[in-house]
């Protein structure tokens, strides 16, 4: 350890005299995980009450949540939801990114603010808004309302993403593609597509967390059968606090960091 | 394969206030080598989107043979381009990047893998067909980018500075390597620079544009030799220009007569005399040739430059002349008076603007 801190660093500067750099660096992850992990071992207590450390381990919790059918329910709900929301808000918001970045139409900037604009508007005001116009819609309680909810605050990360893709990404190659034969779609699908795709991949990661995670317009709009997993949780937070909660946000936890690794695989791949 | 020819009838295209192409016409007959040479900004690149379909003009016309294109989409013009950042598909083996136009002709599979190994042997890199281009030198990405734009057999062909990322040696070994090319496939070619060296090199004719108009369209010696402005004589080659006055009836250069070649009349206002330095001869006291224009100074400088000198000449009023020399040989020490002979058949006179 004492050899370790007296050896340079790759830029010859001594280890200990970077060590509070090192401190900050190791400081700043437990902040970031420190909830996280947490929560994990609290899902295996034996209590019937949030503690921390648990006093025991059991996995009763889990056995409640799998066979509670409002959980499995809005596990249900959640997940499709998620899956509908990057199905409608990665073509969309790609498509509205090539446009922006292509079009030399004045209006486009404009049209690329109304674009980003879901994501300006505090969330809670969204929700409001999409009550009275869910109601009126007979959208309420409904998946195809929450896909297209959650679509609307995907689409600007979509966007954002697949454009910081596109400013990368050399034009004249679908140009020549297109001059050697290929119509403007198939050029597009054929070499432009392969190449922004970290980006997209990356842009379905968002999307796909953000109806997830997402928590406030589900509030308002979702309901009954049709609820999403973080709605009940807080209802249920209401209610009781039981280990049962730091049970779905393991499992949550664990969706989520799949789909990052299946990503940042992904990517890695496209790479090579 | 039959090549085409090109015409380009008052092509005027205008972002909003700024008129990039203003009324083009040009001709490029079936089979030649046609440069299209201007200074940035000129609009050589803006024409050459127009021609490939990428830009719509705001007025006139691109026929193609005898077929009005104007309207045509870009994939279906049957025309192979090269970009200057050779613009290979980083995700697709130079085989592939090669198949590319084949594979949306209706080709079957033996005749694109044939196809594809001709085209890589005209640029003889057959042994590459399996790498990736980011693993290609430059000088190597542009011959695969080559191949990709002539494995098709296109009727014509375009190319945007294709040789401006290479090193000197490469751009100059890369210039006779295309024109051979172009005389192999007999391909209608337009081929964009700013590089006034490689357009003399490489054309069978010129297309000066300056500010979206063309200045002069002329084979490299014409054009060099019998500039029609001056813009074009100042753009083409090392030259000097010096403003020439009006005395009854006749050009004059500090005082001396110049004879133009032709009636002083015909020539409009502000008169320009253009010398290229390698024209101008040494002249000893008192001798003056027939059929020559004299012009005196005094001698500032003779550098060694290799294979030649340079020599410096200030005329009456400041201004000053270069010519070539083989040699030190004959020339008066600095400051001394220098006499200088410029043959009448080329001496040229041009209008100023
Ligand atoms: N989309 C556009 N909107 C407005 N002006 C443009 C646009 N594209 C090009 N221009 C202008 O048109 C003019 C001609 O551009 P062009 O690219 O054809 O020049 P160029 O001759 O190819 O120059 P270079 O040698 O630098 O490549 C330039 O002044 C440029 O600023
Ligand atoms: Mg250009």
């Amino acid at each position: 350890m004492i050899r370790w801190l007296a050896s340079p660093a790759w830029d010859q500067v001594a280890h200990y005299r970077r060590l509070w750099l090192y401190a900050i660096a190791i400081l700043v992850m437990i902040i970031l995980v420190a909830p996280t992990l947490i929560v994990i071992p609290m899902s295996f207590s034996d209590s019937k009450y949030l503690t921390f450390p648990p006093t025991g381990w059991s996995l009763d919790w889990y056995r409640t949540f799998f066979q509670s059918s409002t959980w499995l329910m809005a596990t249900k709900t959640s997940l499709l939801v998620a899956v509908f929301t990057v199905l409608v808000a990665t073509p969309l918001g790609t498509l509205a990114a090539y446009a922006i970045h292509e079009s030399r139409l004045a209006a486009m900037s404009g049209v690329h603010a109304i674009l980003l604009s879901p994501m300006m508007v505090p969330v809670i005001m969204v929700a409001i808004g999409l009550y009275f116009i869910y109601a009126r819609l007979e959208l309420l309680n409904t998946k195809l309302g929450l896909v297209l909810a959650h679509a609307m605050l995907a689409i600007p990360l979509v966007v954002i993403t697949v454009l910081a893709g596109l400013k990368t990404y050399d034009m004249n190659q679908e140009r020549v593609a297109r001059s050697l034969g290929a119509p403007r779609w198939l050029a597009f699908w054929t070499v432009t597509l392969p190449q922004i795709r970290p980006a997209i991949l990356n842009a379905v990661l968002l999307s796909f967390l953000t109806s997830l995670d997402e928590v406030n317009v589900a509030l308002f709009i979702s309901g009954g059968d049709n609820s999403t997993i973080t709605r009940v949780m807080f209802n249920s937070l209401r209610d009781e606090i039981d280990p049962l909660i730091t049970v779905v946000s393991t499992c949550l936890v664990l969706v989520s960091v799949t789909i990052v690794l299946v990503v940042q695989l992904a990517n890695r791949k496209s790479h090579q | 394969m039959t090549s085409l020819p090109i015409s380009i009838r008052s092509l005027t295209k205008a972002h909003g206030a700024l008129t990039v192409l203003d009324g083009v016409d040009l001709d490029v007959r079936s089979g030649e080598f046609m440069t299209l040479l201007g200074p940035s900004g000129s609009g050589k690149t803006t024409l050459l989107m127009v021609i490939a379909g990428f830009i719509r003009p705001s007025a006139g016309q691109v026929l193609i043979g005898d077929k009005d294109m104007t309207r045509v989409p870009p994939h279906r013009r049957d025309l192979g381009m090269v970009f200057q950042n050779y613009a290979l598909f980083p995700h697709m083996t130079v085989g592939e990047n090669v198949a590319y136009p084949l594979k949306r002709r209706s080709y079957s599979k033996a005749e694109i893998s044939d196809k594809v190994k001709a085209a890589l042997k005209i640029v003889q890199l057959e042994a590459l067909s399996e790498r990736y281009p980011s693993q290609l030198s430059g000088g190597q990405k542009q011959r695969i980018a080559l191949a990709r734009a002539v494995s098709f057999d296109p009727r014509i062909l375009l190319m945007d500075e294709p040789l401006s990322a290479l090193d000197k040696k490469l751009r100059e070994h890369m210039q006779i390597e295309i024109r051979d090319l172009h005389d192999r496939l007999g391909i209608t070619t337009i081929y964009v620079t700013h590089d006034q060296r490689e357009a003399l090199t490489m054309s069978d004719r010129i297309a000066v544009i300056n500010e979206g108009r063309i200045a002069q369209v002329d084979a490299p010696a014409a054009l060099y030799e019998k500039p029609k402005s001056l813009f074009v004589a100042d753009f083409i080659g090392d030259s000097t220009i010096l403003p020439l006055h009006r005395e009854a009836g006749r050009l004059m250069l500090n005082g001396a007569p110049i004879n133009p070649g032709c009636a002083p009349e015909a020539i409009g206002t502000a008169p320009h005399l253009v010398i290229r330095p390698e024209k101008l001869e040494l002249l000893r006291d008192g001798q003056l040739p027939a059929g020559q224009n004299l012009i005196e100074g005094s001698l500032r400088s003779a550098l060694f430059q290799g294979d030649s000198v340079l020599v410096q000449v200030e005329l009456a009023d400041g201004a000053v002349l270069s010519l070539r020399q083989p040699g030190r040989q004959n020339l008066p020490e600095p400051g001394h008076r220098i006499r200088l002979g410029l043959p009448i058949a080329d001496t040229v006179v041009l209008a100023g603007a």
